[in-house]
Parts: C-alpha cells; sequence; structure tokens
C-alpha cells in the first residue's frame, strides 16, 4: 500500500462543502468542488481533534507519534522519536516531501525533513528567508502585509514580514503562487512514482495559512472590492479584532474573510489537479490518500482573529479529516467515533506495514476504516504549551484554564526556546538534566518558562448543538462540567503528565 | 476606555507581570506578537498598537501606574 498524506494549514472544516454549507463567518458559499468530491468516495470523520498546537507540534504528533504539549512547545524532533519517514523507509518504502512549509528550516524545528528519500522545497512562503531584494519592495503590497506604526522595512532582524513583500515581488501568473507550485510539484512526483514498488508521499501545504495573497481569478472570487488595495490587510495580526494591534474594522475584516475563502478555493483548484493525476496513474487501487489540517484560524468569531491568543475553540481544533483506503469498507460514510491529530502515526505506519515503529500515544484508525469498529477514543486532549488543557468525549468540550502566574517545565535533548522559536537558541544555565520523561529513558533538560490566559474560567460546550460554542455551560459545577474536569485528570493519568502540570491547572491526581 | 498593553511571555519578568496586575489597562499576553527583533534583546509592550521598549518600556509602564514602588 502507498501512502499519500496531504496537509492543508489553517483550513478550517467550515470552509468545505462536505462540512458544512458555508462557513459560519460568512453569508456565502465557498467552492470546494474537488475536495468535496474526494469526500464523497473517501470516509469523513466528523470529530477529528487537533492534539498539540501550534503547526510543528502538530507535525511531531503526526510524525513521531507524541502527545508533545505536556512537555514541551514548538520544536525539533527529537533523538528517541521515529519519524514516519525513518520508520517508512527502514521497511523499504520509498519517503518523499512536498512542501512549502519553511519552519522545517529555520530555528527551532530541526529533524522533520531529513529522513525522507526525498523532498521538495518551494520557497518563499511567509516568513522564509528567501530573497533579499528588492531592498524596498512596493509599498503598496508592504501595506496590505504589515501595519504596525513603527515597522522598518529595512530590519535586519528575524520574523520579518518584508520578506514576504521580497519573496513574492513580481509573482503574477497564477502559477507563481504557493499552492499551485506545491500541488504542481505532487503531479509531477506521481507520474515518477509508479517506477517504485510503494512508497509514502507527504505533501505540507502551507497555504491557506497567511498571508491570504491570491492572484485572481481566486482575489476577487468573494469580495467586490479591489484586492490590491493597499489599505486592505492580506496579513492579520493575530489577537483581538476590536483592539491593539490585531484591530480590525468591519471592512478590513470582510476583506481578510475574501481572502482567507479565496485561498481555500485556490487550494481545492490545484488539489483537484492531484486527484487527476491519481486518476490518469491508476493509483487508487493501491494508494491510502488522507486529507487534514493542523488546525483553523478564527475569522472574527468570538472577537478573536487568527489563533493562538484565546480559546481553543472547534474553529481551531475541530480539523477536517477526510481518508480514501482502497480496501475499507467505510468509502463514502461519515465516520462519528472521536480522533485525535495523533493517530495520524499508527496509522500511517500500519498502512506501510510497520505498525510497531508508531509513537508512544498514537492508536491506528484502521480498525475503523476496515469496520471492525465505531469506537475508537474516550477522549481526545488538545492545547497548546503554556496555556489551557482542553478535552472532549465526542459530545461535550471543556477548556480548562491554567494559572497565568504559574511557571511550567519545557523537556528536550536541545535548549530550544520555550518561545519566540524562529530565533537563535538562547543557552538554558539553570536548566537541569534527568530522566523526566515517561515514554523514554533517554534524559532532556527541563528549564521553566511563562504560562499565559486563552481562557480565565472554565469552558463547556456541548459540541453537536452547539459547534460555534455560543452557548458556555460551565460555571455551575454541573454534572456535566464535573464528568469532564475528571475526564481531564484521567487523560492527564494516562499519559503521566508532570506534576506541574497539575499545580498549575489546579487539579490534583 | 483603559488602554490595551500587550506584552509577550518570552521577555515577561515575574516583577513585570506583578507590575501590569496594578495598572489601569486591559492586559493581554501573548505567546507571540510579531516584534521578535525586539523580544530577543529587551522587554517591549504594545499599548494601543504603538511599541514601547527601552527606556520606552519603563516610562510607559510607569505612566500607566505600573510603579510598584
Amino acid at each position: 500500500m502507498n501512502v499519500l498524506l496531504l496537509s492543508i494549514d489553517s483550513l478550517r472544516r467550515d470552509f468545505l462543502g462536505v462540512y458544512r454549507d458555508r462557513p459560519v463567518c460568512l453569508d456565502y458559499s465557498v467552492a470546494t468542488p474537488n475536495l468535496d468530491a474526494f469526500a464523497e468516495r473517501a470516509a469523513v470523520f466528523d470529530t477529528h481533534y487537533a492534539g498539540s498546537l501550534p503547526c510543528m507540534p502538530t507535525r511531531r504528533e503526526w510524525q513521531a507519534g507524541v502527545q508533545e504539549f505536556l512537555w514541551r512547545p514548538w520544536g525539533p524532533m527529537e533523538p528517541f522519536d521515529t519519524s514516519l519517514a525513518l520508520a517508512a523507509r527502514e521497511a523499504g518504502v520509498l519517503t518523499y516531501l512536498v512542501t512549502d512549509h519553511y519552519h522545517y528550516f529555520e530555528h527551532g524545528s530541526h529533524g522533520y525533513y531529513e529522513d525522507f528519500n526525498g523532498f521538495e522545497f518551494v520557497r518563499g512562503n511567509e516568513n522564509d528567508t528567501w530573497r533579499t531584494t528588492p531592498r524596498d519592495p512596493d509599498s503598496d503590497f508592504l501595506s496590505q502585509l504589515v501595519s504596525q506604526p513603527d515597522h522598518d522595512p529595512h530590519s535586519l532582524e528575524f520574523n520579518e514580514r518584508t520578506q514576504y513583500a521580497r519573496n513574492a515581488a513580481g509573482f503574477d501568473d497564477e502559477s507563481d503562487f504557493f499552492a499551485p507550485q506545491v500541488f504542481g510539484a505532487v503531479e509531477n512526483w506521481l507520474t515518477d512514482a509508479s517506477e517504485w514498488d510503494r512508497w509514502f508521499c507527504y505533501v505540507d501545504s502551507f497555504d491557506v495559512h497567511e498571508p491570504f495573497h491570491c492572484p485572481e481569478p481566486y482575489a476577487s472570487l468573494y469580495t467586490d472590492e479591489d484586492p490590491r488595495d493597499p489599505s486592505l490587510p492580506l496579513w492579520p495580526y493575530y489577537g483581538r479584532v476590536d483592539e491593539g494591534q490585531s484591530k480590525l474594522s468591519d471592512r478590513e475584516l470582510a476583506f481578510v474573510r475574501s481572502q482567507f475563502a479565496a485561498s481555500v478555493t485556490m487550494v481545492d483548484e490545484w488539489f483537484g489537479r492531484v486527484v487527476d493525476r491519481l486518476d490518469e496513474t491508476d493509483a487508487w487501487d493501491d494508494t491510502m490518500v488522507i486529507v487534514t489540517s493542523d488546525h483553523g484560524f478564527m475569522l472574527g468569531e468570538h472577537g478573536w482573529i487568527a489563533k493562538n491568543q484565546g480559546p481553543v475553540y472547534d474553529i481551531i481544533a475541530n480539523t477536517p479529516l477526510l481518508v480514501w483506503h482502497p480496501e475499507s469498507p467505510r468509502m463514502g460514510d461519515r465516520v462519528d467515533a472521536l480522533t485525535s491529530a495523533i493517530d495520524l502515526n499508527a496509522t500511517i505506519l500500519e498502512a506501510l506495514g510497520t505498525p510497531d515503529a508508531s509513537g508512544p500515544h498514537s492508536r491506528s484508525l484502521m480498525p475503523l476504516l476496515r469496520g471492525e469498529t465505531d469506537a475508537h477514543r474516550d477522549w481526545a486532549l488538545y492545547g497548546y504549551w503554556g496555556a489551557s488543557v482542553n478535552i472532549t468525549d465526542g459530545e461535550y468540550v471543556y477548556m480548562h484554564p491554567c494559572d497565568p502566574s504559574a511557571r511550567i517545565d519545557c523537556h528536550s535533548t536541545s535548549m530550544m526556546n520555550a518561545y519566540g522559536y524562529f530565533t537563535p537558541p538562547e543557552p538554558k544555565p539553570d536548566a537541569e538534566s534527568g530522566r523526566f520523561l515517561p515514554y523514554t529513558d533517554t534524559p532532556v533538560w527541563r528549564f521553566s518558562a511563562g504560562c499565559y490566559t486563552q481562557n480565565e474560567e472554565p469552558l463547556l460546550f456541548d459540541r453537536r448543538r452547539d459547534w460555534v460554542q455560543e452557548c458556555n455551560l460551565a460555571g455551575d459545577d454541573t454534572e456535566t462540567e464535573v464528568r469532564m474536569r475528571d475526564l481531564l485528570v484521567t487523560a492527564l493519568d494516562d499519559l503521566e503528565a508532570p506534576d506541574g502540570q497539575y499545580d498549575r491547572l489546579g487539579l490534583a491526581r | 476606555m483603559p488602554p490595551v498593553v500587550e506584552c509577550c511571555v518570552r521577555n515577561l519578568t515575574v516583577s513585570d507581570r506583578q507590575r501590569l496586575d496594578v495598572i489601569d489597562a486591559s492586559i493581554r499576553v501573548a505567546p507571540c506578537l510579531e516584534h521578535c527583533g525586539t523580544c530577543r534583546h529587551e522587554p517591549f509592550v504594545l499599548v494601543d498598537g504603538s511599541l514601547h521598549a527601552g527606556d520606552e518600556y519603563e516610562h510607559a509602564l510607569t505612566s500607566l501606574g505600573g510603579d510598584i514602588e
């Protein structure tokens, strides 16, 4: 069996026709005909949840099967991890990566691409440190990317938005943009792949992640505005839409939504070309195809734009998952079972014939896909290191706040930055070392950092009746709230979470 | 309306967190505010979206009432 894993970054499930007629924040539908057509032939998972957030923590869950956010934040693969690519190639499977996800190639996240037999890296998305000219990018374009009043376009510091203005300077034709390049590379590779007996191809598309920069005809599909109006943002700052650096007017927010939608439709168009190539190469009979995303993106709901800072609402956490498996009797079905991002690790390894290589926290979805069971998990845990810890049983979602004045320990074999991942790692003179992790005998460094608030009070939602999560059921210690809080403790116990997690969450073992 | 003060958890010291706790403002502590160049060298705050670092940082906290002396 071959496996094609496609991640479409930041893809909100409610933007896909298969999940919802129209997104919750829009009064118009968004065209995703190719993803919807694929969903019709696949198993559509309705209760799939992110785990460790945001981008790179999710990728370590997929690659290594480690639910890392209880122990560390965004960081590199660890020496005790077995990546999907390593396990596959040691099982005689050719491995290939196609991506424009530049985080793989910057500070803070090494170890994710090195095990592939080959990889194609499409340069230039977001802050990828690629082009250094033009020194003075087009000012109108730059003003759509940057709104910080004190911004220095000539800054040589890290994580600079001017980088994108340089990278994308001169983009004209649709084929210059990122999703077309990434999915186009996959089209080409699939033709060549037929020379190999077995393969695993991992496609990691940074689109639809911001900046929401699209060519025509997509850019004008969902707005009457001029998409190149310098006063309209393509790249919102993270935070509240009604205050501070991230503040957006109603007009600006409507435009951001339209360009997010445009990005979704552009990705869908190019995903369709990959599907066409799978048709042309008769690949469906021996290829498992998985389409998913790492997280969603708030577009003004609950007053938040983007992710990371606010509560981890289902718009962010309840991610899309579509799976085609040629031998599964569940094709064309909706799968209601609770599943987690981390489960893709064991699923892919079982499909590739090397299930023993799966990570410590992953559970294969293959019994579900074989129709052997309709149940999978009693709980799915998710969140950001240093912030709230969230749990769902598939029916309710419970978000438990942390004490923001508490400290939290970071565990890693490297002195990774606990925050500021993209910048050079700083020495940790106070770090101690030891065998602190329950899932490996390998000693790691342990050092502490601060916490932050995503929700000040517990939040509880009935996810089936209230997907947008507007009716908070927490606050009166109802039977459901107590049960979900107890379930959170059970999950932490099962994972052998560090003592410090219980302390900062105010929970007893 | 009280100002909105945004700061990055990366370089927010325990004592500065205590200072922020007593000022009359909406405090937002974020994991990243995309001022990484400043952030990796020194503390900063955004007051209603404007950057205050270095001497301005101290002045901003003091003027907002964050002097705990």
